[in-house]
């Protein structure tokens, strides 16, 4: 019985554990705004993995609307995760639709927010930047950068 | 001994879920420009577990300003961002 009582306790701990190390990484969230007349915005989300480890990646722009529309995506290698070597980094973009309304946006009333997420076994060697362009795009000027 | 190793689990158990709770997140104190209008707060949780936790909670705070477009209309541009930690 003690022996029973030890495995189901070391079991529930390892479960717990198990959850911390679901590693996530994310983003905050901007909410997008109408830059002007005819410009949009455009997201990329660079990934990098700083240790020397290789890291599968699994990168995603979240929207509240699922309105984003595609334009690279890097961290997929034949519509996989991709493996990130050491030092090696991957970026994934697309374009935002913005409006005044941000998380209260809907299909008719457009806006969204947007944010990056990346899962891996293990995120302690990486490291995320999302940044916003004007789209069409000046140079990809960034007029919004963060780090997470 | 068995009430003992329970008693421990349960301690245990208490004590991470009692670090989970005392949860906050916030930014520091920013300022923009003279001409910013308009602070925004927004907040989004990607739980990958039900949990009281703040752990996959994210949040920015962002100050805008008014530019005048092409068009002569009144839009919002971001002059500053700050993380919630």
């Amino acid at each position: 019985m003690k022996t029973y009582v030890a495995g189901t306790v070391c079991a529930v701990l390892l479960g717990v554990a198990s959850l911390a190390q679901a590693g996530q990484l994310l983003s905050p969230p901007y909410s997008v705004k109408t830059r002007g007349s005819n410009i949009g915005t455009k997201a990329a989300c660079v990934i990098r993995n700083t240790g020397t480890e290789p890291a599968t990646v699994t990168v995603s722009l979240i929207t509240n609307n699922n309105d984003a529309v595609g334009i690279f995506d890097f961290c997929k290698q034949n519509g996989k995760p991709r493996k990130l070597a050491g030092g090696e980094t991957c970026l994934v973009s697309a374009e935002l639709s913005g409006g005044p309304f941000g998380l209260n946006a809907d299909l008719v009333s457009p806006g969204s927010y947007v944010a990056c997420k990346v899962t891996a076994s293990n995120v302690t060697n990486l490291r995320g930047t999302l940044e916003l362009a004007e789209s069409p795009s000046h140079g990809f000027d960034v007029y919004l950068g963060m780090d997470f | 001994m068995r009430t003992l190793i329970g008693a421990a689990a349960f301690a245990g158990l208490l004590a991470l879920s009692g670090v989970s709770q005392a949860a906050q997140i916030a930014s520091p104190t920013i300022y923009g420009t003279f001409d910013q209008v308009v602070a925004e707060c927004s907040v989004v949780n990607a739980c990958v577990a039900t949990a009281s936790s703040l752990a996959n909670f994210r949040g920015g705070l962002v100050l805008h300003k008014h530019v005048q477009d092409d068009l002569g209309i009144l839009v919002l541009h971001p002059i500053r961002f700050a993380p919630l930690r």
